[in-house]
């Protein structure tokens, strides 16, 4: 099935607006890609990878509410769009597809196993 | 908030970021920068929130947001429309205003295209060897009789010694400099070559291509020979036929064709055809195989790694100890070496005080600023006329304001404009410059051409028109778009009058283009004098009607037959000679002795040899004793000198005193009064003359007949072919020789003449279009004027009245500067005329000529008009 390309940092931008639920915007998700994958990414790339989704659709925007340590400035909030949740479940089912069909052994076993 | 990010990255990222961006970014940033300084502190808070903003410099951050509304001004192709189409109304409707710019500007442009195609040239001399960055050439500074001199020639063996002492030394040639004009006889062909003698490893040395033999062959045999092209085809054919043939030359010796070389490039400095080995340079001039006795010039190459001062250092005394000078007698006369590198050569062959001083490159820097002005003016002309009419594009502004347009569209668009007429005024002076190369190439002794290949004089170009556009623009710009639209359309602001600011402004302006202007009629008029006084100057000998032959072949050992002959044909009235000519007597020498010769001091005297006759032929005079006579057999042992020598031995009565030249004593028979046997640069010196009728080399000097000068060459040819069959023959007139001495001075004020006439023309172009603004603004006035019973001559004087107090001040401004700089020139003469009060007053006088006759035409015309007329159009 044919779909729209998601680079890998794109996929991770992506997801992370999906763990944030509807309190995703461009400080949010540096700061919590950061905690989560240890990435320390700058706010230009963030931004750069926003704005390219939802060049895509696979996120909507919308401005939310001022704060005082922003100047008093709002916030544009993301939300993944029904696109983008397709295009993240597609990326999801083909993994697993490839990860069933690797035959028991093919990989070289790692260190602890359970991990 | 007390603390807020650095205002500077926030102004920044406000310029650059996307409107629609703008506020959740700048959010963002400042989230994060309260975050930085809790956690860091202000300092680090604060490079960090730059680090940020300058990283949001990329693609997505930069785009505009397209709207239906708001289009970006250069990108919009209706308001694009509008521009052009408003911009091409405005030059039409004004058709002489724009004429005057793009013609102002397109001459400023030629000119300065023209000299900026000739420093090309110019510093392109010489710059074309392979190993030219390490090429020097060794420099010979003599500090004798409390002066310090330097020379490029150096001792003849000193390029085959010199390697030897030093390692840094790759190689080294000698290379003799003198125009040799030797005659080469092949089969029938008979004719004059000119060439020199040079180091074996000349063309390792320099990148001089062979089309045949081998660089280490080439000049080694001391019967070799290399040839050009051209000479190996006249003579041979081709480069390959001419390979081992043999040339007689001069009827005497047989050399052997080793190799040949390409036709030397244009831009080089040192020319010949032909090159002999250096093996026979040091056979025929074995005077030069003394160390004392510098006469050819040395080149060397360094190692790339060589420390070049360290090296000076160590070749300065190098010469010591071959000249017997040791630090006893050092003070006395002393001899050191110094490296000129050789691509400076050309361009800085002059030398003061024992230093390199300059030479070409003062041209260089004098017309580079000459095109500086010329351009400067034409912009100015530009800025003034554009501002004057600014009234004009008042309202234009106005309603622009009106609906919407934002200042700085305003600026690009009369930049624009202004890039326009400036775009117009290249491709004109592009068209004038390829018609005038012609002219410019024969006036300059050049051969360039528009290199319309080359990118880089695209480039250029590009950056000339882009620099002159916004220079000429951008005071239009800056002041019509700062109108303020309320005023504008109310009528409040009506054009600048004289006393406001930007009337000053523009005076200002005019002022400058005159100063330019009088500095350069000054200039030409003391250049023009001092050339004059240079030709009409007194020499001291008369060179009208005397005719210099070059003695050669048969000639040098028949010259009292040749004498007797000549003195019987029509024409000629005196026949003389001399080892050089009159006005060209270079050879120095230390060695004279006198009685009473003070030991501590070494004074350098010129030294000729000459024949009986010299003084009728040269119409010298003898202002003591006598000049070498027939009639005294002991002559042949006597010296003449000059006034300058007599001063300097300092005898009472010279005459009949001893005097030791060259190891040779003698007596001074007689003392002949000071001719100038160099150039006018230089100050008289003393001179020795010593008899050498019966020499075998030299020149012939023949006085001729007033008026007979065709039947004297005549006679000259008939009797030189007959005694010397074998060589053409070849003469040179006394005053084309004298004249020549001076060629490089002549050409730059022919240039710099016709560059002074063209910047006046510039400067009284933007004063026409001012007085015809100036005219045209006060119709009503001068209407009024009329009907209350002015006269004519009272309107002409008073709208004339104006520009002249503006030239009277360039005057004054001008006077002194152009004083400095004349007086700092004419101290580069020995002789020079005087700069006189009277230069300046007619200088003056000629500016305010010129100027009103620009002015009076419109004011005449606008003083005439029928007030009717001019009162009847409200």
């Amino acid at each position: 099935m044919k779909r729209t390309y998601l680079g890998e940092f794109e996929e991770v931008v992506l997801l992370t607006v999906a763990v944030l639920n509807e309190k995703a915007y461009g400080v949010a998700i540096t700061d919590e890609l950061d905690r989560q994958t240890g990435r320390s990414v700058s706010i230009s790339a963030v931004h750069a990878a926003l704005s390219r989704l939802q060049e895509k659709g696979m996120l909507y925007s919308h401005m939310g509410d001022a704060t005082a340590e922003r100047g008093g400035r709002r916030k544009r909030l993301f939300t993944v769009t029904a696109l983008g949740s397709r295009t993240l479940h597609d990326i999801r089912s083909m993994r697993d597809q490839l990860w069933n069909s690797i035959e028991p052994n093919a990989l070289p076993t790692i260190g602890l196993a359970g991990s | 908030m007390q603390n807020t990010p650095p205002r500077w990255a926030d102004r920044l990222l406000e310029w650059f970021c996307a409107p629609h961006l703008l506020e959740e970014v700048q959010g963002d940033l400042y989230e994060r920068y309260v975050r930085d300084m809790k956690r860091n502190g202000v300092v680090k808070a604060n490079r960090q929130y730059w680090f940020n903003v300058l990283r949001f410099i990329r693609p997505f951050a930069l785009k505009r947001q397209p709207t239906d509304y708001s289009s970006p001004l250069l990108l919009s192709p209706a308001m694009l429309h509008n521009y052009l189409k408003i911009a091409f109304r405005n030059f039409w409707r004004h058709k002489s205003f724009s004429a005057i710019n793009s013609l102002g500007l397109a001459l400023g442009l030629t000119c300065s295209l023209l000299i900026f195609l000739w420093i090309r040239d110019e510093l392109r001399v010489d710059h074309y060897h392979a190993n030219g960055p390490h090429l020097y050439r060794i420099m010979w500074r003599q500090l004798s009789d409390g002066k310090r001199m330097a020379m490029p020639e150096t001792p003849g063996p000193m390029s085959q010694e010199i390697p030897k002492k030093f390692p840094e030394i790759v190689q080294a040639a000698g290379f003799s400099n003198r125009h040799a004009h030797l005659t080469f006889t092949v089969g029938d062909k008979i004719n004059k070559e000119t060439g020199e003698w040079a180091g074996v490893n000349w063309f390792n040395l320099f990148s001089v291509p062979l089309l045949s033999g081998s660089p280490e062959t080439a000049l080694k045999a001391p019967n070799s020979l290399a040839l050009s092209r051209k000479l190996a085809d006249t003579y041979f054919g081709s480069p390959q036929a001419a390979l081992g043939k043999s040339v007689r030359i001069d009827n005497k010796e047989t050399y052997q064709v080793t190799a040949v070389f390409e036709n030397l490039p244009e831009n080089t400095s040192q020319k010949y055809d032909f090159l002999l080995s250096w093996d026979d340079f040091l056979k025929r001039e074995s005077w030069a195989r003394e160390w004392g006795n510098p006469s050819p010039e040395t080149f060397l190459q360094l190692r790339s790694d060589t420390d070049v001062a360290a090296f000076n250092a160590k070749i300065k005394h190098f010469l010591r100890s071959y000249l017997g000078i040791n630090t006893k007698n050092a003070s006395r006369f002393d001899v050191e070496l110094f490296l000129q590198p050789y691509e400076d050569m050309y361009l800085y062959a002059q030398t003061d005080n024992g230093e390199i001083s300059g030479g070409r490159i003062d041209y260089i820097r004098l017309l580079s600023i000459v095109a500086g002005f010329l351009l400067l003016m034409a912009c100015i002309n530009f800025m003034n006329l554009s501002t004057a009419r600014s009234a004009n594009r008042a309202k234009e502004v106005g309603i622009r304001k009106v609906i919407g347009a934002e200042r700085s569209r305003l600026i690009s668009q009369f930049i624009g404009e202004a890039l326009l007429l400036t775009f117009v005024a290249v491709i004109l002076s592009l068209v004038l410059t390829s018609l005038l190369l012609p002219a410019f190439n024969q006036l300059s002794n050049k051969q360039v051409a528009l290199p319309i290949t080359e990118p880089d004089f695209w480039l250029a170009l590009l950056v000339i028109m882009l620099f002159t556009g916004f220079l000429a623009g951008s005071y239009p710009a800056l002041f019509l778009s700062s109108l303020q639209p309320v005023r504008i359309l109310k009528g409040i602001i009506s054009a600048p009058t004289k006393r406001s600011a930007k009337g000053l402004f523009r005076q200002g302006l005019v002022v400058v283009q005159f100063v330019i202007s009088m500095f350069m009629i000054i200039g030409t008029f003391v250049v023009y004098r001092q050339i004059n006084f240079i030709q009409n100057k007194n020499l001291g000998f008369d060179r009208e009607n005397l005719i210099y032959v070059p003695l050669e072949g048969a000639l040098l050992t028949s010259y009292p037959i040749l004498k007797q002959e000549l003195q019987r044909m029509p024409g000629i009235q005196y026949i003389a000679r001399m080892d050089y000519h009159p006005s060209r007597i270079g050879s120095n020498t230390t060695w004279v002795d006198w009685q009473g010769k003070d030991p501590a001091v070494n004074i350098g005297f010129a030294q000729v040899s000459t024949g009986y006759d010299l003084d009728k032929a040269t119409r010298m005079k003898v202002i003591a004793g006598r000049y070498f006579s027939r009639n005294f057999p002991t002559d042949s042992s006597g010296y003449v000198i000059n006034e300058q020598a007599a001063r300097r031995i300092g005898y009472k009565n010279p005459v009949g005193q001893p005097l030791t030249f060259w190891g040779k004593p003698g007596k001074i028979i007689g003392v002949i009064q000071d001719f100038h046997f160099q150039s006018l640069h230089e100050p008289l010196k003393p001179l020795i003359m010593w008899f050498g009728e019966a020499n075998t080399y030299g020149n012939l000097l023949v006085r001729t007949q007033p008026g007979q000068t065709k039947q004297a060459l005549a006679s000259l040819e008939k009797v030189c072919k007959t005694l010397n069959p074998t060589f053409p023959f070849s003469f040179s007139f006394a005053d084309q020789e004298y004249q020549n001495m001076y060629q490089s001075e002549l050409m730059v004020s022919t240039l710099v003449n016709y560059f002074a006439i063209l910047a006046i023309f510039i400067a009284c172009l933007g004063l026409f279009g001012l007085a015809s603004f100036t005219a045209e603004q006060r119709t009503k006035e001068i209407g009024v004027r009329k009907v209350l019973g002015a006269s004519v001559f009272s309107i002409v004087t008073l709208l004339s009245r104006d520009f002249l107090i503006v030239v009277l001040i360039a005057i004054l401004i001008a006077s002194p500067i152009a004083w400095w700089f004349l007086n700092r020139w004419l101290q580069s003469y020995a002789y020079k005329t005087d700069l006189n009060w009277w230069l300046f007053a007619l200088a003056g006088f000629a500016m305010i000529g010129i100027a009103l006759l620009t002015v009076s035409f419109q004011s005449i015309k606008a003083a005439l008009m029928n007030p009717v007329k001019s009162l009847r159009s409200e």
